[in-house]
């Protein structure tokens, strides 16, 4: 019964949505055809996303234009479904479907960037603003893989996948300028270009790109906050390295939030063969994270260097081949100047610098075959096997600010390992209704043995415009190499046989279109054993690290790595999206529910902190035809969520986030043919985001509330671009 | 990065350069699959569809000898229309035909009551230039995989941008082979002259 009611409701729902048909033909139908996004990173093949392994979303570069989105961190809250993103200024953090897991750099998610992984191995970051370091003008699409992606891509794929996709030459022809600057103050400029050409018989192409973006502020207001004295010299503490102690952290941060973002991103292609390279690098800084407040010396910077080469050859009507080598560089460095002298080295009473140095260096091979049995889709196999080379190193260390002496060593290391990665995946289309998908990964590690990650996929239309579609999935990370090494004598003993996190999830969703307009709704759970925190030694435990040398005799609160936690998550989400009126009116929306909880180990629950439990996003453009601009209206939202960092019972949370952005954009034709422009405006009615600032992370006197991160509120830019 | 530059790097390029391979033009980048559902659905808005063939949609499928591209679209292709109810209200039949040359196309157009040409991956532009200049006159929607087979000759053609499926459209080869379709659909695609 309920099989023949759905079909008829949905149907039934999305009618009403639907215009009536015009008196000329209807296209709608056509029309919804052409609107299906086509993605490739769920199962490595192209297809409609409807037909994907897993929910898909494919963010265009039309929709990225249109509703002003200059970063990837704007593009997943404002368009996307199942992912959000809070904002730490300057740095971003990424979850999905209601599990949001601060402080872990971004390495729950696996970012390419076409075929490239953009994690290092140091600390399996990837970040998700500015710092992903990819000229925007450049980006084709990007495809959001929701949930375990480990099948296919390996370790860090368990919130999902993320893939920037860049234009080839035919869609970026020509030389291309941008200029954009934005009040509260940033400047973006860069040029490219895209080529066709012919060589020695060969079809080829060159797209490549350089920018630079700034941003300096805003001037946010931070605390005061009364901490007190300095418990080595026993005078007030010292927050900044100008002027004497006052003991009191906070005021007006104008000079240390700040952001610098070269990029260089190319490919050449020249038949068969292709190279692509990336240099970037992203300084940043904020006014509180570390060290003295606003202070303008601190940085931290990400370099990367990275190299592809990859090359692509059909054997047979039945059977491709494709093979891959990458090599990448990365360097981090870190400078936090601290003046007082509980947060130095002993004897380092004028305060010092604590330095970071953090790199990695690794290269690899990835081949891939595909075998289509009967040649027509009907039966595909295929077979993977990537294997890479990885150096990490790191060393930190402390700056004495009275002499030059520079107390290195506290902990460093160097490591080189191997890891190997085979896949393997079965596609089977036995009706034109009916497609199934079942594969595995099997990933080596010297440091945990093997590790598999399972995927079984059932999608099937069995009524016009329909499509069921269940997952079943599985994901892991292996602990990062700053997991696996560092520690210190001082706060934190090495880690010990740590395994890999885990999750399991189950999704299961029902699509229908009509016409133009698509709605998708469906449930999930997951599931996340072993999970990497930090946890406090007992008396006895730090007794035994002593013993061992890890830790000098002194030390109060030491940590270490250990695999602690367990999270379990089960939510529903729904998106809409279509257009109206000859496709000059375009929306969407999504709306994810998800009850997300850490399982502690009395048996209790606790909220994720910095974790919505309700997020989502809707937009709407219309295109009023030259010479008027593009008017479009995005808005976001996330509900309140505890804070993260605070010891306050019950932790505080940041109130509920609703963001908007409205933009303008169309061409200049009367000033200049191929001359663009871009206004944006963005106003947040929230200006607080759920992490605790400052040193006072619990009650005391005089502090009966945690203060959270101020965010600013506005922005307003504009840009323009010239194709020639 | 000395990794990179080892032998079987050079290697790499070697075979990239040197081994026959199938140039990024004679790409299909919309799935096969997606194009056939794109194309049955686009001849219904064709005018003079109930001009050819009567009640029967006939589609001819081309592919070229000996390339693997090729015969691969052509079973894709062969296997999704043959999978359809319908097409355009109507019956409809698909038939693989191997290459010969433009004038035995032409003549198969004629004698089959054709009412599309598809034309798969790994023809060259001196080949779907004579293809095209075959079927004017013949009232038959030539439609190519590769994107930029409308701008070689064919009426259409398939390209993928931003991860959508865009339809090109030769005007002035559609007029010349009698598909006529309305302003409503042509904004749809983009038009080429």
């Amino acid at each position: 019964m309920m099989r023949a009611l759905l079909p008829l409701l949905l149907m039934a729902g999305m009618t009403a949505l639907a215009p009536p048909p015009a008196r000329a033909e209807d296209t709608g139908d056509l029309e919804g055809l052409l609107d299906e996004a086509i993605v490739s990173s769920a199962s490595l093949t192209a297809e409609p996303a409807s037909l994907a392994p897993g929910t898909s979303v494919s963010l265009s570069a039309d929709e990225l234009r249109r509703y002003g989105i200059n970063t990837l961190d704007e593009a997943l809250n404002y368009l996307a479904l199942g992912m959000v993103t809070e904002a730490q200024l300057g740095t971003a953090e990424v979850g999905s479907r209601g599990v949001l897991l601060s402080r872990d750099y971004g390495n729950h998610v696996l970012v390419l960037l076409d075929g490239h992984a953009l994690n290092e191995p140091w600390n399996g970051t990837a970040y998700y603003e500015r710092g992903v370091g990819v000229p925007f003008e450049m980006i084709d699409r990007i495809e959001v893989v929701l949930g375990p992606g480990s099948v296919l891509y390996g370790s860090n794929a368990m919130l999902g996948v993320i893939h920037v996709i860049t234009k080839a030459a035919k869609d970026h022809a020509g030389v291309h300028g941008v200029v954009e600057g934005s009040w509260p103050l940033a400047g973006r400029a860069g040029v490219g270009v895209g080529h066709t050409f012919q060589l020695a018989g060969l079809d080829g192409e060159v797209t490549a790109q350089l920018e630079v973006f700034r941003s300096q502020g805003p001037s946010l207001t931070f605390g005061p906050q009364y901490y007190g004295t300095d418990s080595v010299t026993g005078e007030p503490k010292q927050f900044s390295s100008e002027g004497p102690g006052t003991g009191i952290w906070g005021g007006e941060a104008s000079r240390s939030l700040q952001l610098q973002v070269p990029v260089l991103y190319g490919r050449v292609r020249l038949g068969a063969f292709e190279l692509g390279l990336r240099m970037a690098e992203f300084r940043h800084w904020t006014p509180y994270l570390y060290g003295n407040f606003d202070d303008p010396s601190g940085y931290e910077r990400d370099r990367w260097l990275s190299l592809d080469a990859r090359w692509s050859h059909r054997l047979s009507a039945a059977t491709s081949l494709a093979l891959r080598a990458y090599g990448d560089l990365y360097t981090y460095e870190e400078r936090a100047g601290q003046a007082a002298a509980e947060d130095c080295l002993e004897g380092q009473l004028k305060g010092c610098t604590y330095e970071l140095f953090g790199g990695s260096r690794w290269a690899g091979l990835e081949a891939t075959t595909s075998v289509d049995w009967f040649k027509d889709d009907r039966l595909v196999t295929l077979v993977g096997a990537d294997g890479r080379v990885r150096h990490v190193a790191s060393d930190d260390g402390y700056r004495d600010s009275a002499q030059p002496e520079y107390v290195g060593g506290t902990h460093e290391y160097s490591h080189i390992d191997g890891i190997l990665g085979i896949y393997l995946s079965q596609i089977v289309r036995p009706f034109s209704w009916l497609a199934l998908n079942a594969g595995a990964r099997l990933d080596f590690d010297a440091g945990f043995g093997a590790h598999p990650s399972p995927r079984a996929a059932f999608t099937a239309g069995p009524w016009d415009g329909g499509v069921l579609k269940v997952v079943y999935a599985e994901a892991f990370r292996a602990p990062s190499a700053y997991e696996l090494y560092y520690s210190d004598t001082l706060s934190q003993v090495p880690a010990q046989s740590l395994r890999p996190e885990t999750v399991r999830s189950i999704e299961a969703s029902v699509e229908q279109r009509v016409g133009a307009q698509r709605l998708m709704a469906g449930a999930f759970g997951s599931w996340w054993k072993d999970l990497i925190f930090t946890e406090y030694l007992t008396e006895d435990e730090k007794a035994e690290a002593s013993s061992r040398g890890e830790l000098v005799s002194s030390s109060s609160a030491v940590i270490q790595y250990r695999n602690v936690a367990q999270v379990r998550s089960l939510g529903v989400n729904a998106a809409l999206e279509g257009s109206l009126l000859a496709r000059r009116l375009r929306y969407g929306a999504s709306l994810t529910w998800a009850r997300a909880r850490q399982l502690l180990p009395d048996g209790t629950e606790a909220e994720l902190p910095a974790a919505a439990s309700w997020f989502g996003n809707a937009r709407i453009s219309y295109d009023q035809g030259e010479p008027w601009p593009v008017l479009a209206l995005a808005v976001r939202y996330a509900s309140s969520r505890p804070a993260m960092d605070s010891s306050f019972d019950p932790p505080p949370r940041a109130p509920a986030q609703v963001q908007m952005r409205a933009t303008l954009s169309g061409s200049l034709p009367r000033l200049s043919a191929g001359l663009s422009y871009r206004i944006w405006a963005d106003y947040a009615l929230a200006d607080r985001g759920p992490y605790a600032v400052g040193p006072l992370r619990e009650p005391g006197p005089g502090y009966s509330a945690q203060e959270l991160v101020p965010l600013p509120r506005f922005q307003v830019g504009m840009g323009l671009r010239y194709d020639l | 990065m000395r990794f990179l530059m080892g032998p079987w790097a050079v290697g790499l390029v070697a075979a990239g350069l040197v081994l026959p391979a199938p140039l990024r033009g004679e790409e299909a980048t919309v799935p096969v699959a997606v194009q056939m559902d794109l194309l049955a659905k686009l001849i219904v808005y064709d005018r003079n569809l109930a001009n050819r063939g009567g009640d029967q949609v006939v589609t001819l499928i081309l592919v070229k000898s000996g390339h693997d591209e090729s015969a691969r679209a052509g079973a894709q292709a062969l296997r999704t229309l043959g999978q359809k109810d319908e097409i355009a209200l109507r019956r409809h039949a698909e038939e693989l035909v191997t290459f010969v040359d433009a004038a035995t196309l032409a003549q198969s157009c004629r004698t089959l009551r054709a009412s599309v040409v598809y034309v798969t991956p790994g023809f060259s532009d001196a080949e779907l230039s004579a293809i095209g200049r075959s079927l004017t006159g013949i009232s038959v929607i030539s439609a190519g995989a590769v994107a930029s087979s409308a701008r070689k000759g064919l009426v259409l053609s398939f390209d993928l941008v931003s991860g959508k499926p865009k339809l090109l459209i030769a005007l002035g080869q559609a007029e010349k082979q009698q598909v006529s379709l309305s302003a409503n659909v042509l904004r749809l695609m983009q038009v080429l002259p």
